[in-house]
């Protein structure tokens, strides 16, 4: 899990050093005196009437606003390089990521916690199946409006930990509920069966890696191209796992083609490619 | 910053049509596409034009223009709640009648709840008991403002001012009050000192009122003063006992209103010595109340019902003065149709006091007035009103955040009020730009419940009640308390879209922070962001024109006189016909402006809003630049924005035109790699 996680936070700070400026902080369509970019100037001689009746001395308000807006506009450096083409990649908001869970694995991040519960004495009451993503909402950056006033889009290490832990439970539950075949509406079980294994099944399995790409990156991977590879890879390791014992003296059973299906979900859903659009 | 680098940006490349269809999914609907959209997609390799309307006309997408509007508006009015008088409301810790925990075991937060008996019809083991049966069960007693001060800020929050509920404690039909009948006899097992003895109900009835509205003993007259001093200093005096307590001064002397009486002089108020009792006004500091009968207090916390709680504390037994307040079944506005077992006092019904007057002689609203409030309302006959129409519930604990379910309920809507206006707008396809100037609102359920009965009852940090947006409206009464849905209704001429809306108003609570807000959301105004350097030699004390407090406060006096109608930190209008231009509080308010301003006040924010709409397209060309921000990512280059607000103005400003435009555009289905 180390280097997994270690290549997000790469992956982030690599968006970051594309110039990405958004991932950090909220969106400043305005007000920031160093990223002016032309015709940011909305205070200035455009909104003076709503200040002109005060007289003499609204006007020179106005004029001060004004020419503050003046040297955001006009600013030395970057305002000078003009904004870049194309749309800036962000991660997705706290609602994104909990709603893309539900879509994409039919189950939402669920476990214990104290919610708010207006009917309880205490104004609280702990429940085992809460939303987790939506009640974390505040710590993936889903502004309160009261503190905090932007949705903020870090892709920090919190994020990183709710992503990894609800990919482990949502795409576990998915994984058990199409273990068998006649599961209605697949998430994970798109172009193969649960029956398929490795290696006579290997045409349907990346058949169906293929379909899971789509789905999560929006990317075509080809068939036999190194990225599905690299999943087919990770599919192998879980589904053809020998039982054994774990430290603890845990038995563990042998790897299943389902266990190959989860481990593929959630390495899918832990990489970039599936939190930042 | 990131911008700053030197080497020119990297050509951005078109994202596939799958991507295309993702970024799109996200953006105007919040969530992934579903596999049938990707698939057809990528099937077609190219997003089908009416897909796009499709998003756009979902309702998905309206949640998202509930999320972008949230960014702009902050819809969280916690801090600045109105809430009504407290009904502590319980559902845990039911016992068997009469079982007493050892008080050892008792945290102070459950003070109060292990009254419930087993009248009602629950499994006498709470153990036994289902989520339903426990939610069935409440106590129900009017607290005070402290308890919701507490709430806000303070470290605990009493259950406070609770009454008796046990079966045999049950109020007597109020057609034989004042009989023999609101007598009781405490049994021997209960009184404490092993003797039974006879108290007396609470009465509504006037001729006994006074006679069995008896204080407890250390509020009788003699040592019970109005104290001289109220200050802090003198907190331990507080019982005005010994000889250092201050004594009854001004107390005997006519009183305040024209009848002679003083503003407390209710029955049984007067001491038999002749003195009028003073209710003990100091301990407002102490968060501690008084009007109740039978009143026990101890660290802040009173007890309608004395005896139990002196065999709690392991006090005295001295109390035999004491009343037991009684309870009724009642249903209350939010208890669903079910009744509730609520204290005496608080179930009283009416709608004007019995007791106190206004100075004009006229009986007072109970709505303003609860029995238990502050000494400054109190009147001992009114309670929580029709159907408890003036308190709501509050949750009893020690969590301040808190909030029973009608409070939740008020308070969302309250916040969710000017997204709704601005929903209907973008929905209808109209000009976005009214969502600025609209008369148009809504009301759900418990907003309508609130313009109707509540808003002298709703009260906040410094406030007592609420100014609705309408003195009437018929669309109100058309709305079910328990109704979610919002029904539409015109208000008055005064009104301008999300800006007079009362979530507005309280998180923007002054008219200076209105007016920073409007400009910063909707004129995309960076003018309240710079702090010039301020001349400490220059003590203008008129900000607009001091120098450093000028850049922004000459904009912020001025153009505040349009909000001035609403005053600072109230939810309250000042309605010309009571409060002229002229008025004194206006002159004090707005004394450093210019006087021809003052016209403003009765022109109120539309005017405002007008007269940018006039000068120039700044509101207009915002709106492009902060939906362009939301979806792109990135400042807007001048031509972009030219051409988006051409598009944007031709469309007659719709909304959804100018979202399809951007998310058409060829910067958002490209990406800068
Ligand atoms: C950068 C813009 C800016 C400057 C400069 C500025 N103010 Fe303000 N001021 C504001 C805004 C915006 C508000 C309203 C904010 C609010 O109430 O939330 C405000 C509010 C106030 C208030 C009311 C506070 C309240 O609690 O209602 C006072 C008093 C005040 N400013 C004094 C000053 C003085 C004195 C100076 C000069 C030394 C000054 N301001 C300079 C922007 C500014």
């Amino acid at each position: 899990m180390t280097t997994r996680g270690t290549r997000l936070v790469l992956a982030c700070l690599n968006i970051l050093a594309l110039g990405c400026q958004g991932i950090i902080g909220g969106d400043t369509p305005r007000g920031n005196p160093s990223n002016g970019a032309p015709g940011n100037d909305p205070a200035g001689a455009g909104t003076m009437p709503s200040g002109s009746g005060a007289g003499g001395a609204a006007g020179s308000a106005g004029g001060a606003a004004g020419s503050a807006g003046d040297a955001a506009g006009n600013g030395p450096g970057p305002a000078k390089v003009g904004p870049p083409a194309g749309r800036i990649v962000r991660r997705m908001s706290a609602d994104q990521i909990r709603a893309a869970f539900v879509e994409l694995t039919g189950f939402a991040y669920e476990g214990r916690a104290w919610v708010r519960d207006p009917l309880s004495s205490g104004g609280y009451s702990e429940k085992n199946d809460a939303d987790l993503l939506d009640l974390f909402g505040s710590s993936l950056g889903r502004p309160d409006y009261d503190l905090t006033v932007h949705e903020s889009l870090e892709a920090g290490v919190s994020f990183a930990k709710f992503v990894e832990d609800a990919a482990r439970s949502t795409c576990g539950r998915a994984a058990q509920k199409e273990s068998k075949d006649t599961a209605p509406a697949p998430k994970l079980l798109l172009r193969a069966k649960a029956s398929d294994a490795l290696p006579a099944g290997d045409s349907a399995i990346r058949a169906n890696l293929v379909a899971l790409a789509l789905r999560f990156w929006g990317q075509a991977l080809d068939p036999q191209g190194a990225d599905a590879s690299a999943l087919v890879d990770v599919f192998r390791a879980a589904s053809m796992a020998p039982a054994w014992t774990d430290a603890g003296g845990v038995k563990r059973a042998a790897g299943a083609p389902m266990d190959g299906w989860r481990a593929v979900c959630i390495a899918l859903t832990t990489d970039p490619q599936f939190f930042v659009y | 910053m990131s911008r700053a680098v030197t080497e020119p940006p990297t050509a951005a490349r078109l994202v596939t049509p799958v991507q295309y269809l993702r970024q799109l999914s996200f953006d105007l609907r919040g969530r992934p596409p579903t596999a049938g959209e990707t698939d057809r997609v990528a099937a077609a390799a190219q997003v089908p034009g009416d897909l796009i309307d499709q998003m756009l006309k979902s309702p998905d997408f309206l949640s998202q223009v509930d999320a972008w509007h949230s960014e702009l508006l902050w819809p969280n009015v916690f801090r600045y709640r109105p809430q009504a008088n407290g009904v502590a409301a319980f559902t845990s810790t039911i016992l068997p009648d009469g079982a007493m925990p050892p008080v050892e075991n008792l945290s102070p937060y459950a003070l109060g709840t292990y009254w419930i008996g087993s009248g009602a019809a629950i499994s006498p083991d709470p153990r036994l008991m289902t989520d339903t049966e426990a939610r069935n069960v409440f106590v129900v007693a009017v607290e005070d403002e402290s308890y919701q001060g507490a709430l806000r800020g303070a470290a605990h929050a009493y259950p406070t001012g609770l009454c008796d509920i046990r079966a045999d404690a049950e109020y007597p039909d109020p057609s034989v009050v004042g009989t023999p009948k609101n007598q009781y006899v405490v049994p021997a097992r209960r009184s404490g000192n092993g003797k039974a003895f006879t108290g007396k109900y609470y009465s509504e009835d006037p001729a006994t009122f006074g006679a069995v509205l008896p204080f407890h003993d250390y509020t009788h007259c003699e040592n019970y003063c109005r104290r001289v001093d109220c200050s802090w200093s003198k907190y331990e005096t507080r019982f005005n006992q010994g000889p250092t307590a201050g004594c009854f001064r001004d107390m005997d002397t006519p009183g305040d209103d024209p009848a002679g009486r003083h503003e407390l002089d209710l029955p049984g108020m007067r001491c038999p010595d002749g003195y009028v009792r003073e209710v003990n006004s100091c301990d407002f500091w102490n968060g501690a109340h008084f009007i109740n009968n039978g009143a026990y207090f101890y660290q802040g916390l009173d007890v309608r019902e004395t005896l139990h709680a002196l065999r709690r504390l392991g006090g005295g037994t001295s109390v035999y003065g004491a009343q037991r307040e009684g309870w009724r079944w009642m249903e209350h506005y939010w208890s669903q149709g079910q009744k509730v077992k609520t204290c005496a006092l608080d179930a009283q019904e009416r709608e004007t006091g019995l007791y106190r007057k206004t100075l004009a002689g006229k009986p007072i609203a109970c709505a303003g007035v609860v029995a238990n409030t502050r000494w400054y309302t109190i009147d001992p006959s009114c309670g929580c009103g029709p159907k408890g129409a003036y308190c709501q519930p509050v949750v009893a604990g020690y969590r301040p955040s808190g909030e029973s379910r009608s409070e939740v309920r008020l308070r969302s809507a309250i916040e969710r009020e000017p997204l709704r206006i601005v929903r209907s707008i973008v929905d209808r396809d109209e000009d976005y730009l009214t969502i600025l100037t609209t008369k148009r609102s809504f009301v759900n359920g418990p907003l309508a419940f609130a313009w109707r009965y509540q808003a002298t009852a709703l009260r906040g940090e410094g406030f007592l009640t609420v100014s609705p947006p309408a003195a009437t409206e018929p669309a109100w009464d058309k709305v079910p308390y328990e109704s979610e849905s919002w029904v539409e209704y015109q208000r008055p001429a005064r009104h301008a879209g999300v800006l007079t809306t009362l979530g507005f108003l309280l998180r923007f609570p002054t008219y200076r922070s209105r007016v920073a807000q409007y400009r910063r959301a909707f004129l995309c105004s960076p003018e309240f962001d710079f702090a010039p350097q301020p001349d400490p030699a220059d003590t203008n004390p008129d900000i607009a024109r001091r120098s450093g407090c000028a850049s922004c406060h000459q904009r912020l006096e001025n153009d505040g006189l349009w909000f001035g109608r609403y005053p600072d930190r109230t939810p309250l209008y000042l309605d010309p016909a009571d409060t002229p231009v002229g008025d004194k509080y206006f002159e004090d308010t707005f004394k450093y402006q210019d006087k021809a301003n003052l016209s403003r006040l009765d022109r109120g924010p539309e005017d405002m809003v007008r007269m940018d709409l006039a000068a120039s397209d700044a509101i207009e060309t915002c709106t492009v630049r902060t939906a362009w921000a939301r979806l792109v990512r990135r400042e807007i280059g001048d031509l972009e924005l030219k051409q988006l607000t051409g598009t944007f103005s031709q469309s007659g400003r719709k909304y959804r035109e100018l979202v399809r435009a951007i998310v058409t555009n060829d910067a958002y289905r490209s990406e800068t790699p």
